[in-house]
């Protein structure tokens, strides 16, 4: 069964972009949000498996969202998408209790998927 | 006159007396022998005694001589007593000689000297009268009508004429009394101009020979109509013409007691009068003033150690130049008579020399001292000195300033430290001072407190101990520069790093955020989009044409945001053609319409560089703030300065301290020593003025 996401990110043409490359890869893009609160709202309405999620949101960033969704039980998993490089953000990945980090110039569905197994 | 000379000129007017008197005696028409003889021989001794008094004692001065002449011309009138009409007839010629030299002395005196006007053209013509008038009349008359019948008689008539005659002796007494007008207006005049201690000398010389001149007016007057009132009063004219001579002695004596006095001077110095009240009664001259030779002898000054101007020449004042020990220590001005009595100058100005130089010494110092108050008073530095109690006992005007307190009363006296230094370091302070004592060692310190008038103030202090002889302390000095100003100098230059820092990190940020947002958003999303493609290539061409015009036009987005973001960093246009092409460009790009005024030529690149950075930023605030219609830009350099203007049509109110915008542009402007002016009122617009120095 495809996997359900939730695609993050303050970007429309970068959300159309990751929609698009996600579904034609075998992904369920099931809501998108622009900011950290729609995030938390849509992620307890739709109960995704996936949320992509950007580090930069204009309200709170992306490692407060990832630790407050990974803090409920039933979370989904997030994989943190950004245009800056992993090395940007030292230990703070790890920190937030995410998946793993995807560039954003090197999304594909593959990376995704390689990071939830 | 020698010392020989003297008792031949005495044998000699003597014996003309001798030859008057036997004259007198035995004339046949004198009717008042004894009264005559009694007081022409008076009158005629007493010119000759004073006169050679006179040339005894001032032989350079002409008084004496005239004094003498007159006396030995005198006896000659006796020959108008003379029993034969041939001698009478000579006698009338020379009975008069004696008032030429008269003449000369009245005019002359005290100096000795007669000026060519008017002195010795009345002297001229005194001799015309009398070598002329009186003879005259023999011509026409057996005998003078002023003589009645006690005359002889004349050898020489010519023509008997008693009308010639009366018209030779009417106008013969109204020249004599013309002439003995002009003289006595000539005297009056040196009368009035007289200084006080020349009218000294002048005064019985003149109380005699007025009354003189004043009976022989009424004299000549009177011998016109009766010859019983001209002979009384011919005896008054003869007694007051006696007291003449004794007039000119006495003028002389006082000369003499004034020397006298010369030797009183020093007395009266060791008495405690006053140096120039002492030498103003030695020279019998009240206005003598006394001038003091300070700096090497370069100034003069009076007591008070203010300048001292020498009298002009011709003034009728004359300067006496005192020295002591070869050295010029002082200047005596007095009046010109004095000059008549070089002598007493001279023991005067030497006896005073050495109680003059300490005065001179005392002026100078007093000069050195007015000096030294004079910096003190104008230095811009504070200045106190302070007790060895801490209690202030002089400040300077800078001081009082920076107390607050508006008189010195209310500072004098009073503890350093409860004056200048705040409560929060007062105690520490008084510890401070305790430590130093007793010897109170130079020192520094900084203090800010608030003072009197609420103002808070800034002062670098530096004290340093006033030793006694012993070594002790007697007081503190201390010295101190309000630094208030520099201090907020700094403090504000501070801020404005601090700021220029801050907008710099700030410019970063937003630069790195706006290429994350803009431009690298865009170009990952094309990444993405081309990866997509790729993947749909084989299976779905037509869906990857839609993918690749979507990314083709995203890239074109892209790379404008670049663009711009290039331009925001430094507008290449500014580097390569200048302010005004810049300006062009930037108003052409701006979201309203700008109505600009610019300079062609090109100005020092960093004033380019902030004179655009002006105009963009105005012109972003009004597009943000100031919903305004149009913009108005102005440049201009007058007078070497780069004056920039941006009006806007908007709302007005902004805030030159509040917004970060506007702060930013004063701080830019202010690096380049400009200034930034905002005017903003609530609906009228807002003009920002921006100036630059062009510099050199």
């Amino acid at each position: 069964m495809a996997h359900t996401v939730l695609i993050v990110d303050d970007h429309p043409s970068f959300r159309a972009t990751a929609r698009a490359l996600l579904e034609t890869e075998g992904f369920r893009v099931v809501g998108e949000a622009a900011d950290g609160a729609e995030a938390l709202a849509k992620a307890g309405e739709l109960h995704p498996d996936v949320v992509l999620l950007d580090v930069q949101l204009p309200d709170v960033d992306g490692f407060e969202v990832s630790a407050r969704l990974r803090a409920n039980g039933d979370s989904p998993a997030v994989v943190l998408v950004s245009s800056r490089d992993a090395g940007d953000y030292g230990d703070l990945i790890p920190a937030s209790g995410a998946s793993g980090f995807v560039p954003k110039g090197e999304l594909s569905g593959a990376a995704v998927r390689a990071l939830l197994e | 006159m020698s010392r020989r000379a003297l008792p031949l000129a005495v044998t000699v007017a003597l014996a003309e007396a001798a030859a008057a008197a036997l004259i007198v005696a035995t004339s046949n028409h004198e009717p008042h022998k004894v009264a005559t003889t009694a007081l022409a021989l008076t009158a005629g001794l007493s010119f000759v005694a004073s006169g050679l008094i006179a040339l005894q004692r001032r032989p350079e001065n002409r008084t004496g001589l005239y004094l003498t002449a007159v006396g030995y011309l005198w006896f000659l009138g006796a020959l108008g007593d003379a029993n034969s009409h041939v001698v009478w007839t000579a006698g009338v010629f020379v009975s008069n000689v004696a008032f030429i030299p008269f003449a000369a002395l009245v005019l002359s005196f005290p100096t000795g000297r007669l000026e060519p006007r008017p002195d010795r053209m009345l002297v001229r013509a005194t001799a015309g009268y009398v070598l002329i008038g009186p003879p005259l009349l023999l011509l026409f008359a057996k005998r003078p009508p002023s003589c009645g019948k006690n005359c002889g008689e004349s050898v020489i008539v010519v023509y008997h004429s008693p009308t010639i005659e009366r018209i030779v002796d009417v106008a013969g007494s109204a020249y004599v009394v013309l002439l003995i007008v002009v003289v006595v207006a000539v005297l009056a005049q040196r009368w009035r101009r007289a200084s006080t201690a020349l009218r000294r000398v002048l005064l019985p010389v003149y109380v005699a020979g007025s009354a003189t001149l004043l009976v022989l007016l009424i004299s000549n007057l009177l011998s016109t109509f009766s010859t019983r009132a001209s002979d009384v009063l011919g005896h008054t004219f003869l007694l007051f013409f006696a007291a003449v001579p004794m007039a000119f002695l006495l003028g002389i004596l006082r000369s003499r007691l004034a020397r006298g006095s010369a030797a009183g001077l020093v007395v009266a110095i060791g008495r405690g009068t006053p140096l120039r009240d002492a030498i103003a009664q030695a020279f019998g001259d009240p206005s003598l003033e006394v001038g003091y030779y300070v700096d090497d002898g370069r100034r003069l000054v009076d007591r008070e150690g203010r300048r001292f101007d020498l009298p002009a020449e011709g003034s009728g004042r004359v300067v006496t130049t005192v020295e002591h020990d070869g050295r010029q220590v002082g200047a005596l001005v007095h009046d010109a008579s004095l000059s008549e009595e070089p002598e007493l100058v001279e023991s005067v100005a030497a006896t005073a020399a050495l109680t003059l130089d300490n005065e001179r010494l005392e002026a100078d110092l007093r000069t050195q001292y007015d000096f030294l108050t004079t910096i003190v008073d104008t230095a811009p530095s504070l200045l106190v000195t302070i007790d060895r109690e801490g209690r202030i006992r002089n400040l300077n005007p800078a001081t009082l300033t920076a107390s607050g307190y508006d008189d010195e009363e209310q500072v004098r006296g009073r503890y350093f430290w409860d004056v200048f230094i705040d409560d929060s370091e007062r105690e520490a302070m008084v510890d401070r001072f305790h430590a130093a004592a007793p010897h109170h060692p130079p020192a520094e310190y900084e203090n800010t407190f608030t003072n009197a008038r609420g103002e808070h103030r800034v002062i670098a202090w530096r004290s340093a101990p006033v030793l006694d002889d012993a070594g002790a302390v007697v007081r503190i000095i201390g010295g101190g520069l309000d630094i208030t100003q520099r201090k907020q100098d700094e403090e504000e230059l501070r801020a404005s790093r601090t700021r220029i820092v801050a907008a710099e990190d700030e410019a970063r940020r937003k630069l790195e955020r706006n290429l994350h947002d803009g431009a690298q958003q865009r170009l990952v999303a094309l990444s993405v989009a081309l990866r997509l493609a790729q993947g749909k290539l084989p299976d779905d061409p037509e869906s990857t044409g839609a993918i690749l015009g979507e990314a083709s036009e995203e890239l074109a987005h892209a790379l404008e945001e670049l663009r711009e973001l290039a331009r925001g960093i430094h507008p290449a246009v500014l580097t390569d053609r200048g302010l005004s092409a810049a300006l062009q460009s930037l108003a052409e790009r701006a979201p309203i319409p700008v109505e600009l005024t610019t300079l062609e030529r090109r100005l020092p690149e960093p004033i380019e560089a902030a004179a655009y950075y002006v105009v963009s930023e105005a012109i972003t605030n009004v597009v943000k703030h100031a919903c305004a219609t149009s913009v108005d830009v102005r440049l201009a350099a007058p007078d070497g300065h780069l004056v920039i203007e941006v009006a806007d049509d908007g709302v007005g109110g902004a805030d030159p301290g509040g917004g970060s915008g506007l702060r930013g542009l004063a701080d830019r402007v202010a690096v380049l020593d400009g200034r930034l002016d905002v005017q903003s009122p609530p609906g009228g617009g807002t003009r920002v003025v921006a100036e630059f120095p062009l510099g050199a």
